[in-house]
């Protein structure tokens, strides 16, 4: 229980002139562990995990990761070049639109291909290989690996930028609304290959999701967002069952209760 | 050996949406329960009984006192709530039956008991998952699917399934006999004095008479941690 986080964050603030985006988050992640940012819109969650991927670059604060290689790298301190490397190996990000995480002129096999081809990869065999076992282990026939995204249905798409990101073994992965705008069978279908293959590879995750049900369902630990501010955290089924802040209270009272 | 400890806890629900109501529910609560015993919790609804279950496992935060797990030498207050000093106890320490089970969209019921059966580190746990479906009485039929679409009754016995493979030193058990036949209540009488006679420390509330007489070795009247009118929780 006292091994070094994965992923340290500290202080982590972006503010858009007057306007706040996040303010002082501060979290640590273990290996292994999923989770949950929730909110509403505008609640910050999307400029956090944008800051913590480094497509945006924060006001103040910090982001250690503690890399495959025993080393811990403040990722504010890295060149262009040395995060990407990263970001192309060790983490990956499920975009909740499929089109700007996938390259849609390029075939499936390509789109898992290519992220293998990035870490060295050369042999054609090989990564067809790996690209279509990669497509059966997201229920996608391998069959379809020379069609190209656009002519995949939703949730397919997602799926395939999962195997896309899952191909390199990363250790971290970034998901923003990885199953909104997909119909509720599509989705379950996901939740459930999502909550597998976290389990499977020990994957550590942060998931941001405004849907309470997509966080209970596969995250340990839950980060409520509120006007850029963290307003409460705890373990998930802790923090659904017996919210403290008023917010909180809100968000769980406003869910729909479907019986079982 | 005493396994699970409440010293003084206290709980109060604060409804905010509902103008800041103050619900206290508990105030107080000491008693302990040791290896090999069944403590049955009694009392009439809404005085707390599930309360004290969901704070042992972690799922209610206190606002006063300590819930204590015994391990070997240690102790882990599960209600300092710490999200990884929490799944680790429910990892290795602490098992639970609630009355409904969460169900996974597509795993089927056999799947669900056996990666209970592995995560306890059984030797085989797909057979052992299958003994204990079959002691309960679950058609086989059933076995390979989801339980989202099983009878209260079917879905209630395959939560006691994954609850009772577990190896966990204390369990609590939430009226898990509520939709269950008698043939099916004398099975979980059966389990739970196994369990007992195997050691563990058990924390339990169950509505049926004959099921409490059963399997109680001793019973706690929640009333007693009612909270008093007028008194600072």
């Amino acid at each position: 229980m006292s091994e070094t986080p994965l992923l340290s964050v500290s202080d982590l603030t972006k503010h858009y002139g007057q306007r706040i985006g996040c303010d002082a988050v501060s979290f640590a992640l273990w290996s292994g562990e999923v989770l949950a940012v929730v909110g509403e819109s505008g609640s910050g969650k999307s400029t956090l995990l944008s800051c913590l991927w480094g497509d945006l670059t924060p006001t103040r604060g910090t982001v250690h990761y503690s890399g495959a290689d025993g080393v811990v790298r403040d990722m504010g301190g890295l060149s262009e070049a040395e995060r990407r490397v990263i970001q192309r190996t060790e983490w990956g990000f499920v975009r909740q639109n499929a089109a700007e995480g996938l390259r849609m002129g390029v075939s499936a096999g390509g789109n898992v291909g290519e992220r293998l081809m990035a870490v060295g990869a050369r042999h054609y065999g090989a990564i067809r290989q790996s690209a279509a076992e990669w497509l059966t282990r997201v229920e996608i026939d391998p069959a379809r690996m020379d069609e190209a995204p656009s002519a995949f249905s939703g949730g397919m798409r997602q799926r395939l930028q999962i195997a896309r990101n899952l191909v390199t073994e990363p250790r971290l992965m970034f998901m923003d609304e990885p199953t909104s705008g997909l119909d509720v069978s599509v989705q379950a279908r996901l939740l459930d290959l999502l909550r597998s293959l976290t389990r499977d590879l020990g994957l550590a995750v942060i998931i941001v999701t405004h849907d309470l049900g997509v966080a209970r369902l596969l995250s340990d630990r839950i980060m409520v967002m509120c006007a850029g501010r963290v307003i409460e955290t705890g373990l998930t089924d802790q923090v659904l069952d017996d919210p403290s802040e008023p917010y909180t209270q809100l968000l769980v009272a406003s869910v729909l209760e479907v019986a079982g | 050996m005493t396994r699970l400890r409440f010293e003084g806890v206290s709980k109060t629900f604060v409804r905010h949406l509902h103008g800041g109501a103050s619900l206290p529910v508990l105030q107080q609560a000491t008693f302990h329960v040791e290896g090999g015993e069944c403590v049955v919790l009694t009392g009439p609804s809404g005085t707390g009984k599930s309360t004290l279950l969901k704070l042992a496992y972690g799922n209610y935060r206190a606002e006063g006192g300590r819930v204590l797990l015994q391990h070997g030498d240690h102790e882990t207050d599960i209600s300092a709530g710490d999200p990884r000093a929490v799944l680790a106890a429910r990892h290795t320490l602490i098992g639970y039956v609630s009355q409904f089970l969460s169900v996974i969209p597509r795993i089927g019921a056999l799947e669900l008991v056996t990666t209970a059966a592995k995560a306890a580190g059984h030797d085989a746990p797909e057979r052992c998952a299958q003994e204990m479906l079959a002691r309960l009485r679950l058609p086989e039929a059933l076995w390979p699917l989801p339980p989202s679409t099983f009878s209260g009754g079917e879905r209630q016995r395959v939560n006691i399934a994954i609850g009772m493979v577990g190896r966990h030193p204390i369990l609590l058990l939430d009226e898990p006999t509520a939709s269950l036949d008698k043939a099916n209540r004398e099975v979980v009488v059966e389990l739970v004095r196994e369990k007992r006679a195997a050691g563990a420390a058990i924390l339990a509330i169950f509505h049926d008479q004959d099921v409490r007489e059963a399997v109680a070795t001793r019973t706690i009247d929640v009333a007693a941690f009612a909270p008093q009118p007028g008194v600072a929780a």
